[in-house]
């Protein structure tokens, strides 16, 4: 009976996450697969690597011990951001999120990224996104001159 | 390049899943990050998606709001009808302390206490926080006032909004008044006070306008004649104006200094009812506002300034203290008295008429005469009895007119800072203070000078000084003249009240009587003498009281050549008397029909106005509705002139020896242009009862009322039937019982079709003419007849969408007993 109700999910890097079948639906993608193939019981991810799958596994598991209620999801949410503030494991997040169609996690994590990107200056994003400045200087300075209001109280790198 | 590589570049469709989540102020800022984020920011689609997602947000949104430190979460919010950012940017954000109300069209919401943001298009948003609500309104097509209750605040506009918040000064007010405004450099107008408030509005409503073009000065406009004006401020740094709809910004100081936030002013629409100028001289210095209706200052209030100018990025911050109210008209017949300040406007409203001759105008209410000595009022008998419209007259006509237009003057003073100041037409900006100010110098006829040496007014003679004895030759003969042309001059003068362009809205006989005037002679009427009335009616004695009027008694009076008359004595108190008289004859005399009573003459001497009609033995009864009906026909359709009866009853229907039927009682009568189709009136007169709802409630009239009121009459008639065939039995035998129950029905029927709510609904009286007269048999259904409570402003204008009624068939309900 166990065995039915839980499924094995495999990282990039090769290991395998145990979970339950219910958790693992949350999943958008995972629920295809599952539905598409029901005599496997293992599943391999080849984008998403262990460390990331393991944060996924985690909130899908709070995420079905949470509930429906909105509260509750929401200290949930919250106790799984805790601690969560560098950009690169989020950016592996949002990916796997993306991947894996999980949509709570998905805005969870965008909405994380967002704030911490709001009060940044347009360097700041360039380089933490890897963004190439095809402005010349004089369109550059046009642009921020008509939305001065836009650059005000930015924070320092 | 090496070392960017330290980010990560996301897929394009996670990055916009993260953009979307950021405010609209970040957004904004990123469109610097590269060309292909700023076309990507900018794009329809992307705008869209963060719009969907701001509003599933708006929760987290509201939980943001509650950490004010963090001031750039601002709310976002789009405008679904425009694509651009820009118009995803809120314009402002407000956190309001207090409890705020929102203004939108007509319907007030609130209060809620919590943060307001404004949008382009005048898309705004209202957050509580607390109640984690937040209420989105779509654009509103007349603009939105948000108004902070019993909370003085200001903002300033750095993004050129058109929004105004607004405070309210007194409770028990209804009116608000903007917070800050826009200040224009140029001369603006406010428009039609009614168009800006509800969109609708005619060439006839108020209008505010100003100039800075030499010196800050307002005027307000009626029917497009200027009968007031603020005056030429007099001290160097007084300023005014301007409007928010010229979207021009600016500051001006007088004669020099543009120094934002220091200084505004501004004329603005409160309502459909008020309008508001309100200055600012100097920081520091009290701001004032005076609440204009149309006749000119309603009220003016000030108000100390302690706080300083104001940024966007600044904390919001309130006036301490409450306005305070200088100065209240208790009347809105009452001109406001004068104001505390030395320095400020002159104002007090006199007119010149077109051809400079006459003063008008409306004095303070603690001068209830004129007092300037050498004028006086116009009507005495409209002045003393409170109404002051007419205003005030040389007592004697200037003889030398014509040199007016070349020297300028009517009335000139000087003031060191103003210099020379010069009235040719209208002396409307001129008010007494006392102990300050500058002298007036009127313009009067020389002959007054004997009698009034050593009055306070300087006069300037005119440069002829004749010798003394013309001056008594002309004065001999213009008492002989008036003495002799006694009649005829009181007349002349009543008439003189409604020249052309001294008409107020509100006025309906003056409306008339301005499209009349120079048609109608009264004088073509016969006169009779008060004298002979008297003797005919045997001294007014009670027992030729025929009846009361809405105006007055009438009386059965016998002339001397065994002519009987009926003679309408109109009662010295009424205060429209005189209006009503003047209406009532041009009206009348200008009707000649069967179905109307004809006016055989008139009286007009001393205080008393009488008419005198065609006597009616069979005084008033309730039948012969054909003849009824034909009457209306001529006076809407046939005769030259359309006409609204307005006060249509069984008691204004009087029956002669033949019992003919006869319309009579036109006080009320109006005369429409000729493509004129509806009007409204401040004054609604009439019976209750017999008046339409849109009539009664709202001054609405048109000649759909007077079938309303015709349909009345039907019901009653019916009802009168009714009873005498179900319970007296005093049916006239010749009636045959079968046919009659049928006519009762038919009656009812086209009665309950004369009273359907709606005036479009109502047939005219043609129709019901042909209805009663069986051309036609086939009769609509009529809609359910309304309850006078039921009526409501929505139900103007529109059309016969009213879901069918319930009451099924009322013939059935009829047929059945």
């Amino acid at each position: 009976m166990a065995e039915e109700n839980t499924i094995t999910l495999k990282s990039s890097d090769g290991k395998e996450f145990l979970i339950s079948k219910k958790a693992a639906t949350l999943s958008e993608t995972i629920k295809a697969m599952v539905e598409e193939d029901n005599s496997s019981s293992v599943f391999p991810l080849t984008v998403v690597d262990s460390k990331t799958l393991a944060d996924v596994i985690t909130f899908l598991n709070k995420h079905v011990d949470c509930g429906d209620d909105d509260d509750k999801k929401k200290s949930c949410d919250e106790e799984f951001m805790a601690g969560k503030d560098d950009m690169k494991d989020l950016f592996d997040l949002v990916v796997a999120a993306n991947y894996l169609d999980v949509k709570d996690l998905l805005d969870l994590i965008c909405g994380k990224i967002a704030d911490m990107m709001q009060g940044k200056s347009p360097e700041w994003v360039r380089k933490t996104f890897n963004i190439q400045n095809d402005f010349s200087p004089e369109e550059e300075a046009k642009v921020r001159e008509e939305y001065a209001w836009a650059h005000e109280g930015v924070e320092e790198d | 390049m090496a070392e960017m590589a330290i980010g990560q570049q996301l897929p394009q469709e996670l990055m916009i899943e993260i953009l979307v989540c950021l405010p609209v102020k970040s957004i904004v800022r990123f469109r610097c990050v590269s060309k292909t984020w700023c076309n990507m920011l900018k794009s329809p689609n992307f705008i869209n998606i963060h719009l969907r997602n701001q509003r599933r947000r708006k929760v987290l949104l509201v939980r943001r709001w509650l950490m004010p430190q963090q001031n750039e979460d601002v709310l976002s919010f789009h405008d679904p009808n425009s694509p651009e950012l820009e118009e995803v940017c809120p314009k402002l954000s407000i956190p309001f302390p207090k409890d705020i109300y929102m203004k939108y069209g007509n319907t007030v919401m609130g209060p809620c206490n919590g943060i307001v943001c404004i949008f382009h298009h005048n898309s705004v948003i209202l957050c509580n926080p607390a109640l984690r609500e937040i209420k989105a309104l779509p654009p509103s097509p007349f603009g939105l006032d948000i108004m902070a209750s019993g909370f003085g605040n200001s903002f300033t506009n750095d993004y050129d909004f058109k929004v105004v918040l607004l405070q309210h000064f007194d409770p028990n007010r209804e009116y608000y008044f903007p917070v800050r405004v826009k200040v224009s450099l140029y001369s603006v107008s406010t428009g039609s006070w009614k168009q800006i408030y509800c969109g609708g509005g005619g060439e006839n409503d108020p209008i505010l306008a100003g100039s800075v073009m030499n010196y800050p000065y307002t005027e307000l406009f009626l029917n497009g004649v200027c009968h007031w004006c603020s005056g030429h401020p007099n001290l160097k740094r007084a300023i005014l104006s301007f409007d928010l709809s010229t979207e021009v910004l600016g500051w001006l100081d007088y004669p020099v200094i543009t120094k934002r936030d220091i200084f505004w002013s501004n004329l603005m629409v409160i309502n459909e009812c008020f309008a508001a100028v309100w200055f600012n001289y100097m920081e520091g210095e009290p701001i004032d506002i005076w609440v204009m209706k149309e006749y000119g200052v309603r009220e003016s209030w000030t108000k100390q300034f302690t706080i300083g100018p104001f940024r966007y990025s600044e904390p919001f911050l309130a006036w301490e203290n409450e306005w305070l109210l200088l100065h209240e008209s208790d009347e809105d017949h009452l001109a406001l008295s004068t104001s505390q300040r030395p320095w400020g406007p002159f104002f007090m409203r006199i007119t010149l008429n077109s051809n400079g001759s006459l003063v008008q105008t409306l004095w303070n209410d603690q001068h209830r005469n004129c007092d300037i000595d050498l004028i006086e009022p116009v009507n005495r008998e409209k002045w003393e009895s409170g109404n002051w419209t007419s205003g005030c007259a040389r007592r004697r006509q200037l003889q030398c007119e014509q040199s007016n237009n070349a020297s300028g003057n009517g009335a000139y003073a000087h003031d060191p800072n103003i210099g020379c100041m010069s009235w040719s037409e209208h002396l409307i900006d001129v008010q007494r203070f006392n102990g300050v100010g500058v002298d007036l110098y009127i313009r009067l006829e020389y002959s007054e000078l004997d009698n009034h040496r050593g009055r306070r007014l300087v006069i300037v003679i005119p440069v002829v000084m004749g010798c003394p004895a013309i001056c008594i030759v002309v004065l001999i003969t213009w008492c002989w003249i008036v003495k002799r042309k006694g009649k005829r001059i009181v007349i002349e003068k009543d008439r003189k009240v409604f020249e052309p362009g001294l008409a107020f809205p509100s006025n309906s006989s003056a409306i008339v009587l301005r499209d009349e005037n120079e048609k109608v002679k009264i004088e073509e009427l016969p006169l009779f003498s008060f004298e002979a009335l008297s003797r005919s009616t045997d001294n007014f004695h009670e027992n030729n009281l025929l009846g009361k009027g809405d105006f007055g008694p009438v009386y059965k009076g016998n002339l001397a050549n065994e002519k009987v008359i009926a003679v309408k004595r109109l009662s010295a108190a009424s205060r429209q008397g005189n209006e009503e008289f003047t209406n009532e004859v041009v009206v009348i005399s200008k009707l000649q029909h069967r179905n109307l009573v004809r006016l055989i003459g008139c009286c007009v001497e001393r205080e008393e106005k009488m008419l005198i009609y065609e006597y009616m033995p069979n005084k008033s009864l309730d039948g012969c509705l054909f003849g009824i009906g034909r009457g209306l026909l001529y006076l809407h359709k046939d005769s030259r002139l359309k006409k609204i009866h307005r006060n249509l009853k069984p008691s204004n229907v009087l029956l002669d020896e033949d019992w003919n039927p006869k319309i009579s009682d036109f006080d009320m009568a109006r005369i429409f242009g000729g493509n004129e189709d509806h009007c409204n009136t401040a004054r609604v007169v009439g019976t209750y009862g017999y008046m339409a709802p849109e009539y009664a409630m709202e001054g609405r009239f048109s000649e759909k009322s007077d079938v309303y009121s015709f349909g009345v009459l039907l019901l009653e008639i019916a009802w009168k039937l009714w009873n005498e065939e179900n319970g007296l039995h005093f049916v006239d035998q010749t009636i045959e019982s079968s046919n009659f129950q049928g006519e009762i029905v038919r009656y009812i029927h086209i009665a309950l079709l004369c009273v359907q709510e709606f005036p479009n609904d109502r047939p005219t009286i043609q129709t019901v003419l042909s209805m009663l007269g069986r051309e036609i048999l086939d009769l609509p259904r009529p809609e359910q007849p309304v309850f006078a409570e039921k009526w409501n402003r929505s139900h103007v204008g529109t059309g016969t969408t009213q879901p069918s009624s319930q009451v099924g068939d009322s013939n059935g309900i009829t047929i059945s007993q």
